[in-house]
């Protein structure tokens, strides 16, 4: 019924207020006039009678308002206090003590005569009390509400106290007869054994016992410090150890291990509170701030069970208040405006805590308006953060981060809330200094997630041990994202003077330990890398060599090593030898300027090659020319001898694997020289749904990396997409559904249902090659296509009227990119139900992510010609049906 | 009522501590300098010193005296003596909060210094940073230069 939590809490309480007034009762024995002890005892009592009536236990409550009643005469003055009040108050205090021990064991209270018989005493001595003090002070200094109320309580049946002698008696009854309905069966069972105690323990000498004792939080820190020597005493034993063979040596040492760990453990734990403890706060600032600009916003607190070290917790107080009156002064719209966007007038904001590895996240979310980059990037412009044509080429992510620059904000005006000199720069200060980490993820109009990320506690991390120049160095594991074995030679790009280290296509600037640490250079030990991340960004430190991953107690370094950006301290490894711990945002700052130097000039590049993604071509030679093809479409490559071709039906075919497949001589429908006779050919197989085609050529050349880049203007004929110069050689590259559809315009004939009106596609394609592919393919299945080279020309092309029924679009593309193209489109009226399929050569779960988050509605990759057809059949059924039921 | 007894207290101490003062003395080559023994907490031999790149010169590195991290300080640099010196000793001094080995080399007697003898130190001294001093005594044979480790210490 109860909480059992809370009850627990009310007991703790309770057993703490009787030891109170049981100290300051034996205080007021010697000093009776103190008016100072008697207030104390009335504040105790009153809120001890106050949680007694709130959980309804109302012997409990009955008592302790009638001793309340009278602490209040004696603290006034009204009464004197003789040896007699003062009884009475003690044999109250006992009853209590004897209730509350009852309580504790039982959870409910107890039902005697015993207590009963003593409440009826209680009230008639509080009677009493009131008329000694009606006399001894002439008239009523006794407040009549005080009655009045309790009156009120008791015609509710609240209460069970009573003011008047006359009617204790019936009620006591009533009080009895109340509490045995409540509690039938139970009570009982337990009126068997009440005798027995009611006899054998006097109710003075009930004994409560302590379940909760108050730490100084002084003594823990000093305990967990203890701890923290412990662990390293244990770690320099068990190397120690570890040269010797006795085996119970062995064992005791393990068992001393375990003990080690188990204690630092527990006393850990001792520091853990829940992060409710801050959370709590938040509804009250919420609706204060809410109100004060008139906007409506809903609360919604998860995980607020999840334990952090009592040290972060309160570090981590002041940056959420700031993150959550951001939200609300920044992200969250005026009812009306949000109404207007379509959303309900309530904003939403999450406070959500969880784990994960090792970690706390603490997210911020709400629905609000969202950041505008554009805005942003304006100010930052405005601000001489950047210059206007550093700022067209800024990724989302850096343009973010100028938030966390100091002398940075977004509010055009000042307000009174958020703009008090505390910027986001502050925030992401305080957070980085608990070892922690700060992301922002926003959509224009739809919300923005602040993420944190904090470590557990502060005093013990996991960190990994590397070294440079034979010193060991630790780098916190919270920082650590992947290890990765190179060879400096071959795997370290250069640009200039900095170097760089491609992750996956994903460019990391690279700092050398050795260097960062001021040693001169000719040093090529280096061959392990470390890659960390910053929370926004990544950078690779070459090391020397890569060990364990240990436990370490962070100590902090001398006022000497303050301003070397480099280090968070230092730590004693199990061998009682000191590592220093590295500090990456330190380390990613010795790297920081670089790393733009080098994204910019990628990003350049980048724009230059038409922004377009590379793709595994196949050169292969048909008689004297050269023909290039997208790996990616082909299903199988296979050398035939010439005598197996044959002639069936006026069609060249061979027999492969039990099926007759027709072979396609480029020569037939190419204005090209053709296939000199050969013994031996090479096939390139094409499969489509079950059907199978093969090219015949004389031989494969290569296979090559590179953008799919070409020029279209020189060979504008049917079969090609254009043409590029590789090697010295000219290459054809084909379009090889054309060439299919020449060879057999029923090859790919899907049947489509509706053709009355025919459904038209806006392609969004930077990539001539990929444009006339995909053009191409599209319109076979019977498709109107228009292109737009990139975000900014579709946009306009929509603008100018063109209503097309589904959307393609691309991602990388100069101008405008994919996704800011699709966020555009979702904000206008008229497109924002269009379907959108994303086509892409870029893979990965971020990438999908994103375009799901920007409002597209499916995302298949570029040469996958089959999936893009279903995947358009799919739009286009939905969006019809959803368009129906309109 | 304990504040105010307190500088009393504190007039006593340095009233009876005006006849000496207890000094360690050291060398660094032929110089005989000294430090005030109540800032002194031990003298080690050959402790493990884990350098700290980037940090100033006069920083040797960082050592573990039994759990705790110190700072190690090439004291010949730090004051700029011009003579070459194999220091082999640390002198563990605490001045506040901060605790600090400086590396000597050969340890000197401990000495009782009248204070009224301590001299100012003259407005010109070879050999190393004058500022460093806090005062000089006049031994029979040679001149105590008596470093403040408060100087020493400041960053």
């Amino acid at each position: 019924m109860i909480d059992e939590d809370i009850l627990k809490d009310f007991l703790v309480e309770a057993k703490d207020g009787i030891a109170k007034m049981e100290e300051e009762f034996i205080e007021l024995e010697k000093d009776k006039h103190n008016v100072e002890i008697l207030k104390s005892l009335f504040r105790t009592m009153h809120s001890l009678k106050g949680a007694a009536g709130f959980f309804g236990f109302k012997t409990l409550e009955g008592i302790a308002h009638f001793a309340e009643d009278i602490l209040s005469k004696l603290r006034d003055g009204l009464v004197e206090p003789d040896e007699e009040i003062i009884d009475i108050l003690l044999k109250c205090l006992d009853e209590i003590k004897y209730i509350v021990a009852y309580l504790e064991e039982k959870k409910t209270e107890p039902i005697e005569d015993r207590i009963l018989d003593f409440l009826v005493i209680l009230s008639n001595f509080s009677e009493r009390l009131k008329k000694r003090a009606g006399k001894g002070e002439d008239v009523v200094k006794e407040p009549p509400k005080a009655e009045a109320v309790e009156h009120a309580i008791q015609e509710e049946g609240l209460s069970p106290s009573q003011e008047v002698s006359a009617e204790a008696q019936v009620e006591k009854e009533q009080v009895k007869q109340v509490q045995e309905e409540e509690e039938k069966g139970q009570a009982q069972i337990e009126r068997k054994e009440q005798p027995k105690e009611d006899k054998g323990i006097p109710t003075s000498q009930i004994q409560l016992t302590e379940t909760h004792v108050k730490v100084d939080v002084k003594l823990l820190d000093t305990l967990m410090n203890l701890a923290g020597e412990l662990v390293l005493a244990r770690n320099r034993v068990v190397q120690l150890v570890a040269r010797y063979t006795d085996p119970e040596l062995l064992r005791s040492v393990q068992s001393l291990s375990m003990v080690t760990t188990a204690l630092q453990e527990t006393i850990m734990k001792t520091r853990m509170q829940p992060i409710g403890v801050v959370f709590n706060k938040f509804p009250r600032i919420v609706r204060d701030l809410a109100r004060s600009l008139n906007k409506r916003v809903n609360l919604h607190i998860e995980g607020a069970e999840t334990e952090l070290d009592r040290s972060i917790i309160e570090a981590i107080k002041d940056p959420l208040t700031h993150l959550v009156r951001n939200s609300i002064d920044h992200g969250i719209e005026l009812p009306e405006a949000r109404e207007k966007s379509g959303k309900p007038p309530e904003g939403n904001l999450i406070l959500r805590a969880y784990h994960e590895g090792g970690q706390v996240i603490i997210e911020i979310e709400d629905d609000g308006k969202g950041i505008d980059l554009e805005k942003v990037k304006r100010k930052a412009i405005e601000k001489g953060f950047v210059t206007a044509e550093e700022a067209e080429r800024l990724s989302e992510k850096e343009i973010l981060s100028f938030i966390f620059k100091s002398g940075f904000s977004t509010a055009e005006k000042v307000t009174q809330v958020s703009g008090r000199g505390v910027g986001m720069d502050v925030v992401k200060t305080n957070i980085e200094k608990l070892g922690g980490s700060i992301e922002i993820n926003t959509l224009l109009g739809k919300g923005t997630t602040v993420r944190i990320k904090i470590p557990l506690t502060l005093a013990i991390i996991p960190a990994l041990i590397v070294t440079s120049r034979e010193q060991r160095y630790a780098i916190p594991q919270v920082s650590l994202r992947e290890l990765v074995n190179i060879d400096p030679e071959k795997d370290i790009l250069r640009m200039g003077d900095t170097e760089f280290y491609r992750l996956r296509g994903e460019i990391i600037p690279v700092v050398r330990l050795a260097r960062a640490l001021g040693y001169s250079n000719g040093h090529s030990k280096e061959r392990s890398m470390v890659i960390l991340t910053t929370g926004e960004k990544h950078i690779g430190l070459l090391v020397d060599q890569i060990y364990d991953s240990e436990e370490i107690v962070v100590k902090p370094l001398g006022k000497w090593f303050k301003n070397i950006p480099l280090y968070s301290g230092a730590t004693i490894m199990g061998d009682g030898k000191l590592a220093l711990i590295l500090d990456v945002v330190g380390l990613s700052q010795f790297a920081g300027l670089k790393t733009e130097e080098i994204e910019r000039s990628f990003e350049e590049k980048k724009h230059r090659a038409t922004a377009e993604e590379t793709q595994f071509i196949l050169i292969f030679d048909v008689g004297e020319d050269s023909f290039a093809l997208p790996l990616a479409l082909i299903s199988r490559l296979d050398k035939v001898r010439a005598d197996s071709i044959e002639i069936i039906g006026g069609k060249e075919v061979i027999i492969y694997k039990n099926k007759v497949i027709p072979i396609i001589r480029l020569e037939n429908y190419l204005p090209i020289k053709g296939l000199p006779p050969q013994e031996e050919y090479n096939l390139l197989f094409f499969s489509e749904r079950e059907k199978t085609c093969a090219i015949l050529c004389s031989r494969i050349v290569d296979t090559l990396e590179t953008t799919l880049d070409v020029e279209t203007e020189l060979y504008k004929q049917p079969g090609i997409l254009g043409h590029r110069i590789i090697n010295q050689k000219t290459v054809l590259f084909l379009d090889i559904y054309k060439i299919i559809e020449m060879f057999d315009p029923e090859w790919f004939i899907i049947k489509r249902e509706e053709e009355e009106s025919q459904v038209a596609i806006l392609l969004a394609e930077d990539s001539p090659f990929f444009q006339n592919l995909i053009t191409s393919y599209l319109t076979q299945a019977g498709f109107h296509v228009e292109v737009a080279g990139n975000g900014d020309e579709a946009l306009k092309k929509l603008k100018s009227g063109f209503r097309p029924d589904l959307i393609i679009s691309d991602i990388e593309m100069p101008v405008m990119d994919g996704l800011e193209f699709i966020k555009n489109l979702r904000v206008m009226p008229e497109f924002k139900d269009i379907p959108v399929l994303v086509l892409t050569s870029l893979t990965g779960e971020d990438v999908k992510r994103k375009v799901f988050e920007v409002g597209a509605n499916a995302y298949e990759v570029k040469l996958e010609r089959e999936r893009v057809l279903s995947a358009i059949e799919e739009l286009l059924k939905k969006s019809t049906r959803s368009a129906g039921t309109l | 009522m304990a504040e105010r007894t307190l500088p009393v207290l504190k007039e006593k101490k340095t009233l009876t501590r005006q006849e000496t003062m207890p000094v360690v003395t050291f060398y660094l080559g032929d110089f005989l300098f000294g430090v005030p023994a109540e800032k002194v907490m031990e003298i080690n031999k050959d402790l493990d010193l884990t350098p700290v790149p980037l940090a100033p010169s006069y920083i040797l590195g960082i050592m573990n005296l039994r759990g705790q991290i110190l700072t190690v300080m090439d004291l010949a640099k730090r004051i700029s003596l011009k003579v070459e010196t194999k220091p082999r000793l640390n002198l563990i001094v605490r001045a506040d909060e901060d605790v600090v080995s400086f590396l000597i080399e050969r340890i000197g007697d401990i000495m009782e210094i009248p204070l009224s003898k301590l001299e100012e130190p003259p407005p010109k001294i070879e050999g190393f940073d004058r500022i460093y001093i806090d005062r000089i005594y006049q031994l029979p044979d040679r001149l105590l230069t008596i470093l403040s480790v408060e100087k020493l210490l400041e960053s």
